[in-house]
């Protein structure tokens, strides 16, 4: 059996659990760096959109169903269910093949919905004499736990991150454009594999956070703060970096390693059994035993991190009093990013996997404050 | 064209004072508020972000990078705007983006618009929306709608639409510089294709080259692993179809521009017929003309054989804030243009089995045959 055809048993079996003869996964086209995507994890294609969808019966084969039609032989080379349809009418050719499946009937769950206006959930929805169970949630649950597959692809993607990282620190000078910097490292990362790129660089003498990149030339005495996040195969990672243009004071060394000692105070904590907010207290509790307990909440701070995946999320968004419960082979990014007064904003953030002895780094190296002289 | 959009716009963000200064803004403002004052209604509400910004940006010059972004606007008083729920991180940064002082976030959407609705003294009447139908997912419509429930809400999504359809001479020139950052991405492509380079390799120079340049977004279409279609870029390839055939669209500012490649192609009779195909469309577009006409004087041009690829790929439509307005360049459509719209024409010509070639232009409708918004580099 290979990843694709577990991937079917796995949906399968929480189908059979919830007591539904079919699911129904929507895609829009637009993709978002915290929602899962259960078609790119079902088949191995990435829509371009306005519509798709995967209807998966208990008993019988999927069908994808996309539009636009020339993106069929796309389809045909990438994907992993065999019947492919293409769309000229969407809402006609849905209804259309949930009747040829014999499912008008059936009890279906629907997911995607966060992507459905009133009009496309209705559209979704019509054919059925039931009204669709939302099942979004049924899908996140089921696939909490990474295949493979995806650890496999995160592990490419997390070396895409560090080795983009490694080029960003090689090219970084005062005088170039924070923009420019982005193009160029991106652009390294796209040569080496990324499909996709999650990327945040700016700069400043003092940072508030960090933001899309501006037209701003490079200093010395700035802090640059990057997110890098790549994916492979639609699978994302991230890591969390700070970079000193001049040398670093031991003010920016001190407070710096005080957060990456929070976040390995707070991986400690990403063991099964555990739950998310008590990794998120860990972290804070660090942070607040050096005296910066006013900024462990927003707006000097987001979150302490947040899943990734395609066929899950699970957890969501690592924060305080989190009741998640951690299970092993769960993945997400842990980023203590945050305001110090003293110094300005930090990013400090590794991609780990839920193990025993807690939370695994995938980084060769973990986040260190670097500085270019 | 129907692009892969990408998680994030990751290229340059800025609010540009020298292109779009407050009084740009003011302008469309007032051009609003007469609309609204007209109707009786007594603020606006849109709803956008992420890949849907228009109806924002044309107000307030924010490009959201995050889903759900929301403008009020009131006819009399300050506008506002929620640049999320929770949080606030984003703020600063997001306040260096707009001439609009109240940046804010919410709790919720519906109470964070029923909130500013209050404060500006607008406790019931007539209010126009925008993006509610089309951008709410259920659960968060249901949630918006609920906190307005003392508000007669009016859907103006078409109106707003109707508004940025004409282009603004600043528009034109965000218009113009996002073509400019396309042809530069093209010949980077170009170049790097002829140096040896596989299609892949020609796509990431083509980001790379724009992004430098200034592009806030881009996206590349290219046949990329077979010879006769194009597919956007997932991974890394050796393989080289000649010739080389993309598609690039930059975002610059807010505003798109799409530029169609094909090298090497002078010569071939594909290109030549392309090219009259798209010079019959830009005689053809011109203001009170019918948009099926355009659309047929390119098919007449190109011929049968070709009819069926050029359809499938499309044949362009409008463009500005987004990257696919109205209307669609369509043999079947019923609409008319008007002057100052901005029309991206396309002719993609090919057989199956053999690399296509894929021609475009931007022009604007005026009086007479359309005008090219882009000059050679």
């Amino acid at each position: 059996m290979d990843v694709y055809e577990r991937r079917l048993s796995v949906l399968r079996g929480a189908m059979a659990t919830a007591g539904l003869d079919a699911l129904v996964l929507y895609n829009d086209g637009r993709y978002h760096f915290t929602e899962m995507d259960p078609i790119y994890y079902l088949s191995g294609f990435k829509p371009l959109g306005p519509h798709a969808v995967v209807v998966l019966p208990k008993d019988s084969d999927p069908c994808l169903l996309l539009m636009p039609a020339w993106d069929r032989q796309r389809a045909l080379h990438r994907s992993r269910i065999q019947d492919v349809r293409i769309a000229h009418d969407f809402g006609r050719e849905y209804a259309r093949l949930i009747i040829e499946m014999g499912l008008q009937r059936a009890r279906v769950g629907l997911t995607g919905l966060s992507r459905q206006n009133r009009a496309i959930h209705g559209l979704l929805s019509q054919p059925f004499e039931q009204r669709p169970l939302a099942a979004d949630a049924l899908v996140e649950e089921a696939t909490a736990v990474k295949d493979d597959l995806e650890l496999s692809l995160v592990e490419k993607a997390t070396e895409i991150a560090e080795r983009g990282y490694a080029y960003l620190l090689e090219i970084l000078r005062p005088g170039a454009r924070e923009c420019a910097l982005v193009g160029e490292v991106d652009a390294y990362m796209r040569s080496l594999g990324a499909d996709d790129n999650f990327l945040l660089m700016s700069a400043s003498q003092h940072n508030l956070a960090v933001h899309a990149p501006t037209d701003r030339r490079l200093e010395w005495g700035d802090i640059l703060l990057a997110e890098i996040s790549p994916s492979v195969a639609g699978q994302f990672t991230q890591i969390c970096r700070s970079v000193v243009l001049g040398r670093p004071t031991e003010v920016m060394r001190e407070k710096y390693d005080l957060l990456v000692q929070a976040m390995l105070a707070g991986m400690k904590h990403c063991r099964p059994g555990e739950t998310a907010g008590r990794a998120v207290s860990e972290v804070d509790r660090v942070v607040s035993a050096a005296g910066y307990g006013k900024y462990t909440v927003p707006p000097y701070m987001r979150t302490r991190g947040h899943g990734m995946g395609l066929g899950s999320v699970a957890p969501g968004n690592l924060a305080a009093g989190s009741g998640f419960v951690f299970q092993k082979g769960m993945l997400f990014v842990f980023h203590p990013n945050q305001y110090i007064p003293e110094t300005g904003y930090f990013l400090v953030g590794e991609p780990i996997v839920v193990e025993e002895e807690g939370g695994r780094p995938l980084t060769g190296r973990i986040a260190h404050l670097d500085s270019v002289e | 064209m129907q692009t892969l959009q990408p998680v994030l716009r990751r290229g340059r963000s800025v609010w540009n004072q020298v292109t779009f200064p407050s009084d740009e803004f003011q302008e469309r403002v007032r051009g609003v508020r007469g609309m609204l004052s007209d109707g009786g209604m007594r603020a606006l509400l849109v709803v956008g972000g992420g890949e849907r910004y228009q109806d924002i940006a044309y107000l307030t010059n924010l490009v959201p990078l995050m889903p759900w972004t929301v403008v009020v606007l009131p006819v009399e008083g300050e506008p506002a705007i929620i640049a999320g729920i929770g949080g606030g991180r984003e703020i600063p940064f997001v306040r260096t983006c707009t001439w609009v002082a109240d940046v804010r976030v919410a709790p919720s959407l519906g109470v964070g618009m029923a909130q500013i609705l209050r404060e500006r003294g607008i406790e019931a009447g007539r209010v126009a929306v925008a993006g509610f139908e089309e951008h709410l997912p259920v659960a968060l419509y249901d949630e918006v709608v609920g906190h307005l429930s003392g508000y007669e809400l009016v859907a103006i999504d078409d109106r707003l639409a109707a508004i940025r359809r004409r282009k603004r001479a600043r528009e034109l020139g965000a218009m113009a510089e996002a073509g400019r950052i396309a042809q530069l991405a093209g010949l980077a492509a170009v170049q790097a294709f002829g140096r040896g380079g596989s299609n892949a390799e020609a796509v990431v120079a083509a980001e790379r080259a724009a992004r430098t340049a200034g592009a806030h977004d881009v996206r590349v279409l290219c046949n990329l692993e077979v010879a006769d279609a194009l597919w956007p870029y997932e991974a890394p390839s050796t393989v080289r179809n000649v010739p080389l055939c993309a598609y690039i669209a930059v975002e610059y500012e807010g505003y798109w521009a799409d530029r169609a490649f094909t090298s090497p192609a002078v010569g071939s009779e594909h290109y030549r017929r392309a090219c009259s195909g798209l010079a019959a469309m830009r005689e053809a577009a011109r203001e009170g003309a019918r948009v099926a006409d355009v659309a047929g004087a390119a098919l007449r041009e190109i011929g049968d054989e070709h009819r069926q690829m050029a359809l499938a790929y499309g044949l362009g439509g409008g463009i500005g804030l987004s990257l696919d307005e109205a209307p669609r360049i369509d043999p079947e459509s019923d609409e008319l243009l008007e002057a100052s719209m901005t029309l991206s024409l396309r002719l993609c010509l090919g057989r199956p089995g053999e690399p296509p070639v894929l021609v475009s232009d931007l022009v604007r409708v005026g009086q007479g045959p359309a005008s090219s918004l882009l000059t050679p580099v």
